[in-house]
């Protein structure tokens, strides 16, 4: 083994020598003892290169750097403590107690220029008022004792919110649900006679009159529906009459399809047009009303056939028979709770039929007619406050009957400018009615304060109106158009409720436009008579000379009609259109 | 001149109806009062605090307004207080009904 330099730290080297025959054989290890190869000793030079540095304690944490500092208001300290304080003001010399500083303090202050000057100037104006308060007392309450006035009453009508229909039907019929939030029913329906179109939604709706997006129930009779009712007690039944004469009774409750309807070989023949409650304690009996004629009368429980049936025929002739070929067809019903037995027929060809269902033959039970309006009758509605006095509207007018008077209206107003299609009194209001137009204006009527012309109008829609339906409690009133939109409107207080008298006050009218009608009647018999008469005795005289008494007849026929049409001229005066309260 | 300030002073109490008359500076002390000390002291105290707060809102609401007379209708009579730069001029009437 070599020997090899000591001090060169870094470098150490071992250089051996090995056969090349030895080359890759196994090295075999042998256990050696221990023994030094090498040792290096420190080089004392490069001692003299270092110092000795000063001991460091250092403590070392690993975690973020982190710092405290609080903060804190100064301190004010309160104390509560009284004052008592009875005098002060005065400057530091004068002692309160001394009496007579302070009097030659006060007279000081009396002597200077300032206060005798403020005094004088004061003087006016104290004086003034002093004066005043003598004179009168200011502050009285004034008028204390004046009864205050009645209000002014200031008609208002306004849209409350609208309801439309998607499908831009008309509405056909509307209705109040008997619950204390009233809901509206509508029922929407071209009103075609032949029901082609089988593409027409039949959906009607419930409306919540709150919500206006959408309609609270839906429900779908089979066919269109022109008439919808909503059965008293119970909000959830309704019963619709149907375009092919049905009838479907609807529970809303279980299902938007008719729970039960009756067939079509037992109903009406034609659309039904009209559909009542009659009076019955169990409130299932309801009859309707159809332009084929006839009035059935059904039983809400068992709809397979009528119970009763009644032709409409008024103008028979001698011994003729009630039949479908000369009965009436049927526009409007009118039933009323407070005349259980009699009903109101308004009829297609402009006639108004009072009807007795206690009568024994047929015609005990249509008792009279009136001949209403040209056109068919639209609504047929009896007053709240008289039951004798009923309002009627078809084509252009309105008029107001009573059961007394057969020859004319009672009370009419000036025809409308487009056709009346609904009219029906105010339920609270003794005096007022409403009427809807085809020109989209609703009108609302007082008779006692203003006869000329209605005392509210509104133009509701640029379509016609349709129909009309308050809520018993007169408040809300639902308008339908031509177009499906339901408009709610809502009446001021005074257009609700009656005043004071006005229920007196309007069976005066009524008395006294019926006593009208009787004398203009009675009068007119009498011209009638006395014609007549005079005729008469002229005809016997002209009996020998035959060949004048011809032309003397002729003549006399001639005088005789002039006469009468001057005598209509002059009553008929005051029949048409003003009549005068007074 | 100081008697001209008297004899106001006298006839205001003379009138029909008034009860008493006070004058108090700018510091709150009666100067002249035509009711028993003790009365004036507390009328100059509490209405000097008034006509202040009178006057301040007076200002306030519109600062060219200034306030000219004061008057307190109570039940059973009537204080009206005439203020001035430096006094105020106090009279308390019992209404004549």
């Amino acid at each position: 083994m070599k020997k090899f330099k000591i001090g060169t730290y870094r470098q150490s080297n071992y250089a051996y020598t090995k056969l090349r025959k030895t080359f890759g054989r196994q090295p075999l290890f042998q256990i050696v003892p221990a023994h030094i190869i090498d040792s290096i000793n420190s080089d004392v030079e490069l001692h003299k290169e270092y110092v000795l540095r000063n001991p460091v304690h250092r403590e070392i944490q690993a975690t973020l750097p982190q710092s405290e500092h609080d903060t804190n208001t100064k301190q004010i300290v309160m104390h509560e403590q009284g004052i008592n304080h009875t005098e002060g003001g005065w400057p530091r010399d004068v002692h309160l107690y001394n009496e007579d500083h302070l009097n030659r303090h006060r007279r000081r202050v009396q002597h200077e220029d300032n206060y005798v000057h403020s005094i004088l100037n004061m003087r006016p104006q104290i004086e003034h008022f002093i004066d005043q308060n003598n004179a009168i007392d200011m502050y009285q309450t004034y008028f204390a004792d004046m009864e205050a006035r009645a209000p002014v009453e200031k008609y208002n009508v306004q849209i409350a919110n609208v309801f439309r229909d998607p499908f831009c039907r008309p509405v056909s019929s509307i209705a109040w649900t008997d619950e204390k939030r009233a809901k509206l029913v509508a029922s929407y329906c071209h009103k075609n006679f032949q029901e082609s179109e089988t593409n027409e939604k039949n959906v009607c709706y419930v409306w919540d009159i709150n919500k206006q997006t959408s309609p609270v129930q839906e429900f779908s009779p089979t066919h269109g529906c022109w008439q919808v009712v909503c059965a008293p007690l119970e909000s959830d039944i309704l019963i619709t009459g149907l375009v092919n004469g049905t009838i479907n009774v609807f529970d809303i409750r279980a299902s938007s399809n008719p729970v039960s309807s009756s067939s079509i070989y037992n109903s009406h023949f034609a659309p039904i047009t009209a559909l009542r409650y009659t009076h019955l304690r169990t409130n299932t009996e309801f009859f309707t009303g159809s332009p084929d004629g006839q009035c059935l009368w059904w039983d809400k429980r068992n709809l397979s056939k009528p119970i009763d049936r009644l032709l409409m025929s008024v103008k028979l002739e001698g011994n003729e028979a009630p039949s479908f070929t000369n009965s009436e067809g049927v526009s409007s019903l009118e039933f009323d709770r407070g005349l259980p037995t009699k009903f109101l027929c308004g009829t297609e060809s402009g006639l108004i039929i009072n009807a007795n269902r206690m009568g024994r033959s047929h015609s005990e039970v249509l008792t009279s007619y009136w001949n209403a309006h040209t056109g068919l009758v639209r609504a047929v509605q009896r007053s709240p406050c008289t039951l004798r006095m009923f309002i009627s509207c078809g084509d252009y007018r309105v008029r107001i009957w009573s059961e007394e008077v057969r020859t004319a209206p009672i009370i009419v107003t000036n025809p409308y400018r487009s056709e009346v299609t609904d009219v029906c009194w105010a339920p609270l209001r003794y005096t007022s009615y409403m009427a809807v137009t085809e020109d989209g204006v609703f009108h609302y009527w007082d008779l006692i304060r203003k006869y000329h012309q209605p005392t509210a109008k509104l133009r509701v829609s640029r379509h016609g109106l349709n129909k009309l339906m308050p809520h018993p409690k007169g408040q809300s009133i639902g308008v339908g158009d031509n177009v499906g939109s339901l408009f709610l409107l809502h009446l001021s207080e005074n257009m609700i409720s009656s005043g004071p008298n006005d229920k007196q006050l309007m069976h005066q009218i009524y008395n006294r436009e019926t006593k009208r009608e009787h004398n203009v009647d009675t009068r007119f018999k009498e011209q009638r008579l006395k014609m007549r008469v005079e005729t008469e005795p002229t005809a016997e005289i002209n009996e020998d000379e035959e060949n004048n008494s011809i032309d003397d007849l002729e003549q006399l026929t001639k005088e005789y009609l002039n006469t009468v049409q001057e005598e209509m001229g002059e009553i008929g005066g005051i029949l048409n259109g003003r009549f005068s309260l007074i | 001149m100081a008697n001209e300030a008297e004899e106001t002073i006298r006839k205001l109490a003379t009138h029909k109806g008034v009860v008493g008359v006070i004058v108090v500076n700018g510091e709150g002390i009666p100067i002249k009062t035509t009711l028993d000390n003790h009365v004036s002291v507390q009328y100059a105290g509490l209405m000097s605090a008034l006509v202040d707060k009178a006057k301040s809102v007076v200002r306030d609401l519109d600062p060219t307004n200034d306030l000219t007379f004061l008057r307190i209708r109570s039940k059973k009579s009537e204080v009206m207080v005439a203020p001035d730069k430096d006094f105020i001029l106090i009279v308390v009437q019992n209404p004549v009904d």
